[in-house]
């Protein structure tokens, strides 16, 4: 009988609490989200399955390994947060390798002055850390300046850069700051609108932006390779996300290694993407996500995306008071990333104002221009204050 | 299982012990690094400063200092990748402009040469044919001579 008694005090039943089980209703509704309304299915299904199985009491499968100890104890989600994440940050990078396979340089090099508005975009991310600071400066203690830093990231809208500056800086906010960025990627289209309708009038919405020139194979190639050596050179940090962004790119441009781009874009960031989506939703316990501290992030996370679409509109916005070709300014929301959904929606917007009005092209030079900024927003964030 | 307010050990072994004692999780201010458990009440918010010094002088002058060199380095390097697209524009504009010209004076020239060619072919179709014609001319005199 004790026996027995002692096989249930060690299922996962008798140690399932209340937390628990709303953690794994929220991870299965992820699940059902991304499966359904097919919200960033790459990232919300794997999280979602992360949470659920982290939430299991007592299955150990992310617990991490411990230095110095022959046998391990280390569940296999575990051991990939520790070296993947929280030792080496090895997996954003390599995701970078593939997004750089994918993107294409182009709309940003036809038409640079879309590189302004990323720029503007980034403005997210300070009004966010300084929120951190001023609510520890009102509740003291609340968030050291590497959270600070972390939260302000999710402004970026760019998961990967998220992930890489929180296990550098807030290790321990890494799963809620991941998951609040990527939750917000998918809510762009609820987020974006009503601010971008806001920010402009019906007249600007419709200005039709002249078709971009065509592009050289040369200065597809030049430019990757001069962004990398520049970007480097004042922020060395940055290096793993810009170096292997250019690097994934190069493949793609060059034409001569079709292999090595169909792997890149294709298995290489596969296996990334299922290895530290999984992990991620791993690192949402139940006891570290009922915190204040998470609606706090929350609530910055949504100030921090709000105000890096606001200063992208606004900056087309005094673009066009300067400028003698007229800026569509809902392009300058794509600034804020989340490739390329939020191109996506300022292509949409436009359309529905113009039914001729073909956005997509112009919105994917800011969205690019974001990604690289970002990237060198959390290079000068791990510069100072890692 | 606290480690005590302040974590006097450096950052990084502030974090690997933290993460194998018992979950804990660390966090650094300024140059300090603290440890606590988080959900947990700790001895930490009791130890901390009063409310007009929550963030330290020096704290809140890196954050304006990380703010203006983030915010300036962002802006500065994409305005100078900006400058570096105009300038490789503006050359690749140009270049594309001059072969175009250059195919264009290329294709005129093949076709002024094709229409010499064409022109030699045809004078010697008619060369050709009126020697034809010439021969035939004599060959029907001698005939004509035959008959009569």
């Amino acid at each position: 009988m004790t026996e027995l008694v002692d096989f249930l005090k060690s299922s996962g039943f008798y140690n399932l609490g209340w937390k628990e089980v709303v953690m794994l209703a929220v991870g299965l509704g992820m699940i059902y989200l991304a499966i359904s309304k097919k919200w960033e299915p790459y990232e919300l299904l794997p999280i979602g399955l992360g949470i659920v199985i982290v939430n299991l009491p007592l299955s150990g499968i992310a617990t991490t390994p411990v230095e110095g100890t022959g046998v391990q104890d280390a569940g296999i989600l575990g051991v990939i947060f520790h070296y993947g994440l929280s030792h080496w940050n090895i997996l954003p990078p390599i995701i970078f390798i593939g997004i750089g396979a994918l993107t294409d340089f182009s709309p940003l090099i036809a038409n640079p002055k879309t590189l302004l508005l990323g720029a503007a975009a980034q403005v997210g991310i300070f009004v966010a850390f300084w929120g951190a600071l001023g609510i520890t400066e009102l509740d003291p203690g609340r968030f050291s300046m590497g959270e600070a830093a972390s939260i302000g990231i999710i402004g970026g809208a760019d998961g990967p850069t998220t992930i890489f500056l929180s296990a550098k800086l807030a290790p321990e906010l890494l799963g809620i700051t991941a998951v609040i960025a990527y939750t917000y990627m998918a809510a762009v289209p609820f987020i974006q609108p009503p601010i971008m309708k806001l920010l402009t009038t019906k007249k600007e919405r419709q200005i039709v932006m002249k078709p971009t020139r065509e592009v050289s194979k040369t200065e597809k190639l030049i430019f990757p390779i001069l962004l990398m050596i520049i970007i480097l050179l004042v922020v060395p940090r940055a290096a793993p996300l810009v170096a292997m962004l250019v690097a994934g790119n190069l493949f793609r441009e060059s034409g001569v290694v079709p292999r090595l781009t169909q792997s890149a874009s294709n298995e290489l960031l596969n296996i990334a993407t299922i290895f530290l989506m999984l992990t991620v939703g791993t690192q949402l316990k139940a006891d570290l996500v009922f915190s204040f501290d998470t609606l706090l992030i929350l609530g910055l996370g949504l100030v921090a995306f709000a105000c890096g679409t606001m200063g992208g509109i606004l900056f087309a916005k005094a673009m066009n008071l300067f400028s003698k070709d007229k800026i569509n300014p809902l392009i300058g929301s794509a600034g804020v990333s989340a490739v390329p959904m939020a191109a996506r929606i300022s292509h949409h917007m436009g359309q529905k104002e113009n039914p001729n009005n073909f956005l997509l092209h112009h919105a994917l030079g800011p969205n690019v221009a974001g990604v690289i900024g970002s990237a060198v927003v959390a290079g000068v964030f791990i510069s100072l204050i890692g | 299982m606290t480690l005590g307010p302040w974590c006097r050990i450096t950052t990084a072994a502030c974090r690997t012990q933290c993460r194998f004692v018992g979950g804990l999780t660390h966090r650094q201010t300024g140059s300090r690094a603290s440890c606590r458990n988080r959900g947990i009440t700790t001895s930490r918010r009791s130890a901390t400063p009063s409310r007009s010094h929550a963030i330290e002088e020096t704290s809140l002058q890196q954050a304006a200092i990380t703010t203006a060199i983030g915010a300036g380095t962002a802006f500065a390097l994409l305005t100078s990748l900006l400058i570096i697209l105009l300038i490789m524009g503006f050359v690749a504009v140009r270049l594309q402009r001059r072969q175009a010209e250059q195919s264009v004076k290329a294709e005129l020239a093949l076709a002024s040469a094709d229409a010499l060619r064409g022109a030699k072919a045809m004078a010697a179709v008619v060369a050709v044919g009126v020697l034809l014609s010439g021969r035939e001319a004599g060959d029907n005199k001698g005939d004509e001579g035959a008959v009569s």
